[in-house]
């Protein structure tokens, strides 16, 4: 042990070990030279951690059991690392075997995107909101300015809610919706006999152009175009002339007539 | 075998790794089983140990971590029977009937506080110097000589006053 000034407790732990440096063991002689009972009590204590080490080696004669060779300690070594290799293999076919097994099973055909007949989201926007109680709507008819405003400003595009008394069809509200390729709106409109005829707008992911066509679903005909940015559908009862007389009068003008 | 270590760098340390486990543990078999642990992780850190000097400080550290890992549980078993688990109380861990057989010093340093007993021995049996037992028992060298200096004191007061032991079990 290096050190100077005065004696700490360390430097007698030291001195009693025999550990310090020839110049601090005179220091620390000298000064247990003037403390005649601490001197004592170093001393005794050094007599005592001689004859502990003294008795601890007497007793270490033991010879090393085969169990604590490290050849042995060795061989249990690889015999842990392998075992846990195995179990780590193990776990690894098992996770393949499912995963296997799951791809097998439930393996599914991705579902054909061309299938689905076109406005087939109008049909069931249709069935859900028009049908029978054309009083299911957001705005109501009195609320027209602002359904066109809040429509148009969804679709991003400026949308007329089409006058149609002229042929008979009494506006009855609207609403807006969520179609398979964005944002999208119906107006509901009522016949002269109460049947409900619905023109439906929606934005498309696809820029299309298309003529006015029909398709019939159950007792519904949608008839429909495309306008590039816009899709529109007429939806009514099959029989109901005037749904194909509307969807005839919007597809012409392009639905730029005027609104209500 | 263990780059610049040999094996028997390492088996020249088994005597004095038993002894200090059985200083720690309750019986020469879980002493043994000790070392074996302690052994079994030497060979899978070997690469840890920088010098070839400090081998056995190196080996007596992760004994005695083995020790206070393996034990917590084990230990707070039997401060649960004996309530015992103040910091400062004897250690329980030694085989004191054991220890009659052995010097007055030997059975004195049986009935030290743990902490204490621990760094007497390392110090004065396997002669390590203080920095090592600091590295050892994983705390600063001063608290290393204040246990030192507490623990000679203590086992002086076991050999002169027998069984008077003032600190003892304050309950």
């Amino acid at each position: 042990m290096l050190r100077s000034g005065p004696i700490g407790d360390d430097d007698i732990q030291a001195f009693i070990d025999g550990r310090l440096v020839p110049d601090r063991q005179r220091e620390v002689e000298a000064f247990l030279a003037a403390e005649p009972a601490l001197r004592h009590r170093v001393e005794q204590q050094r007599a005592d951690t001689e004859a502990l080490r003294a008795a601890a080696q007497s007793r270490s004669a033991e010879p090393i059991p085969p169990s604590l060779r490290l050849s042995e300690v060795r061989r249990r070594r690889s015999a842990l690392y392998i075992g846990r290799y195995q179990q780590w293999a193990a776990g690894l076919c098992l996770f393949a075997v499912g995963g296997l097994l799951g791809a097998l099973l439930f393996r599914q055909e991705p579902a054909p995107v061309a299938a689905r007949p076109p406005m087939a989201d109008a049909v069931v926007a249709f069935r859900a909101f028009a049908g029978r109680s054309v009083d299911m709507v957001e705005f109501p008819a009195t609320q027209a300015a602002a359904m066109r405003q809040m429509v148009s400003q969804h679709l991003r595009h400026d949308i007329v809610v089409p006058d149609l008394s002229a042929i008979g069809l009494a506006f009855r509200g609207g609403r807006l919706l969520a179609s398979d390729e964005g944002p999208g709106g119906m107006f509901v409109y009522a016949d002269p006999v109460g049947e409900p005829i619905a023109i439906y707008v929606k934005t498309l992911t696809n820029s299309r152009k298309a003529e006015l066509g029909s398709r019939q679903d159950g007792a519904i005909t949608a008839y429909f175009w495309f306008t590039g940015e816009l899709g529109y559908a007429v939806l009514g009862p099959s029989k109901s002339p005037l749904a194909k007389r509307a969807a005839e009068q919007l597809a012409a003008t392009g639905g730029k007539r005027t609104g209500l | 075998m263990l780059g610049s270590v040999s094996d028997l760098d390492i088996e020249a340390q088994i005597p004095a790794l038993r002894r200090f486990a059985r200083s720690l543990a309750r019986n020469a078999d879980d002493a043994d089983e000790l070392v074996q642990d302690t052994l079994l992780q030497a060979l899978s850190r070997w690469r840890q140990l920088q010098k070839r000097g400090s081998v056995r400080a190196w080996l007596f550290q992760i004994l005695f971590n083995l020790h206070r890992t393996q034990g917590r549980s084990r230990q707070r078993e039997w401060a649960r029977f004996t309530h015992d688990d103040g910091a400062d109380c004897t250690d329980p861990s030694g085989d004191q009937s054991q220890a009659l057989h052995l010097g007055d010093a030997l059975s004195a340093l049986v009935r030290l506080p743990q902490a204490q007993r621990i760094v007497l021995e390392l110090v004065a049996v396997e002669e390590m110097t203080y920095e090592e037992v600091a590295r050892v028992t994983d705390v600063p060298i001063g608290t290393v000589m204040s246990r030192l200096s507490r623990a000679r004191e203590r086992l002086r007061i076991e050999l002169e006053g027998g069984n008077v032991t003032p600190f003892r079990r304050i309950k």
